[in-house]
């Protein structure tokens, strides 16, 4: 079953709730209709505040600005134990 | 309750601040370890991390800012900077020691130019400085920015020095909003230019509580001058007979007229961010600030009295019950009895001044400010920020530069 968050797709700042699933190798970010909105490679995914680990999770794709905020209530263990460079801080993360 | 105002109650603030002391100064300890260990070069790293931890700590509508800035960058604009300003320090030097000693004027004349370099360079590192921060900033993924130019910046700000100079310094204030109202200006997030209303005018009388005592010391200290007969090199200055009340009162009135500055000038600095932040808008949406004057001036004096017991504490831990500094051995007998009894003191005295101090005022006052920013700025119609859409702007490479290389912008 899809866990929910809300999601910025890093265009506006305007906040959208979103379902997210792993799929293969993939996170999958569908609205609520079930259209897939962005498919995140598991390896490309990181914490958007790299000292962070306690709930509220943010998260970020390398590349991108786009930023998924996981419900609060949600520690992320489920999708992050599946991303191998989650704790990676590369530099310059902005485009 | 009238109902607006229940609303209102009930509606969470727009900004929020998150931040705990503690958690402060164990990023400020860790960071003047390693900073002290690395001979100093990590102060860059020490910066991003204090950055971070603002920036993370501040929420707006319930999402946090984030700080992408990184040491390295701050590291690369430093150098960059100090690869410009080596040679031109060179070329000062060379020029300096060309001049002949009894060209008086020539002497003059290079200072005079060397300090207008030096403003320039303040005022470029600062606006450069906000540019960088601006653009390292982002919120629900959109990032902040500041356009504009350096050099209509500087254009501004050396007309309006120019101005202060010639009108004793009253200009200043108005200075100090024509430049913010430029900052503001070209400030956005995503595409979404700010903008700020505001007249100076508004705060003259508050102004006027700084300027005048500002004024009175001045006039006391060159009537005091001027009471003292001219004087060589060899010769101290001697009073003019007849001048002794006179130069007490002079003096008096210096001691006053300081203690009034420095509390003007604080209550000043808190009513012009109060009004610079309330003056600021982004389409509907408007900001107010109430920042607390009696909260900080608390938390001043609470510092300086934490320093003062650091100070005190050497004394204290040596004497014991029996505290008294006419019995330190430095008070009573002209050479300390040991080598570590000599160091001990000066070493103490140095950790203080470079770690102590500033640690203590950065956690006990500058964190205060900062959060009290965040939780007394209210924010009308906050939720237009939503709409703000990606720029496509580009950002700067590197870091702070100037503004490292001339120790201006701490956080």
């Amino acid at each position: 079953m899809p866990n929910t968050a809300s999601f910025n797709d890093g265009k506006t700042a305007a906040r959208h709730s979103v379902e997210i699933k792993i799929e293969a190798l993939a996170l999958v970010i569908s609205d609520d209709a079930g259209h897939v909105i962005t498919r995140w490679s598991l390896g490309d995914i990181r914490y958007a505040n790299a000292t962070r680990r306690t709930p509220p999770i943010r998260l970020r794709c390398d590349g991108n600005d786009a930023r998924l905020n996981l419900d609060s209530d949600d520690d992320g263990a489920w999708l992050t134990h599946k991303c191998p460079n989650i704790s990676k801080r590369d530099v310059g993360q902005i485009k | 309750m009238p109902m607006d105002q229940e609303q209102q109650t009930a509606t969470p603030p727009a900004l929020e601040f998150d931040g705990k002391r503690a958690s402060f100064l164990k990023v400020l300890i860790v960071n003047g370890i390693l900073t002290i260990l690395t001979l100093g070069i990590y102060q860059f790293w020490a910066k991003a991390k204090v950055q971070r931890f603002f920036w993370s700590n501040v929420r707006f509508l319930d999402d946090p800012l984030e700080y992408t800035g990184t040491g390295g960058e701050l590291f690369v604009g430093f150098l960059i900077v100090i690869a410009i300003l080596f040679p031109l320090g060179l070329i000062y030097s060379a020029i300096g020691s060309l001049v002949p000693p009894d060209a008086t004027e020539l002497r003059v004349g290079l200072e005079v130019v060397y300090y207008l370099v030096i403003f320039a360079l303040l005022q470029i590192g600062f606006y450069r400085m906000w540019r960088y921060r601006m653009s390292r900033t982002t919120w629900r993924g959109v990032r902040f920015g500041l356009d504009g130019s350096t050099w209509t910046y500087l254009k501004l700000a050396s007309g309006w020095t120019l101005l202060s100079a010639i009108t004793l310094g009253f200009a200043y204030l108005w200075m100090q909003i024509d430049l913010w109202r430029y900052q503001i200006r070209h400030t956005r997030i995503g595409s979404e230019i700010f903008k700020f209303e505001g007249n100076a005018k508004d705060l003259m009388w508050p102004w006027v509580t700084v300027y005048i005592p500002m004024i009175c010391i001045a006039g006391a200290g060159i009537g005091i001058m001027l009471s003292f007969e001219s004087y060589t090199d060899n010769e101290l200055p001697t009073m003019i007979a007849g001048k002794e009340v006179f130069v007490e009162i002079m003096g008096t009135l210096i001691g006053i007229s300081l203690l009034t500055f420095f509390i003007a000038f604080f209550m000043y600095q808190i009513r012009q961010t109060r009004y610079q932040i309330s003056g600021v808008k982004l389409g509907i949406a408007s900001f107010k600030s109430m920042l607390p004057i009696r909260r900080l001036f608390i938390f001043a004096a609470l510092s300086f009295l934490l320093m003062g017991a650091v100070i005190l504490l050497p004394f204290i831990m040596y004497l014991g019950p029996n505290f008294d500094l006419g019995v330190f051995p430095y008070f009573e007998t002209p050479e300390p009895a040991t080598f570590s009894e000599a160091i001990a003191p000066i070493a103490f005295m140095f950790v203080s001044v470079v770690f102590i101090f500033p640690l203590i005022w950065s956690v006990m006052f500058k964190f205060e400010v900062i959060k009290q920013l965040v939780i007394t700025t209210s924010i009308e119609n906050a939720d237009v920020l939503e709409q703000a859409a990606q720029s496509a702007s580009e950002t700067p490479r590197t870091g702070e530069g100037l503004a490292d290389a001339l120790d201006i912008g701490e956080f």
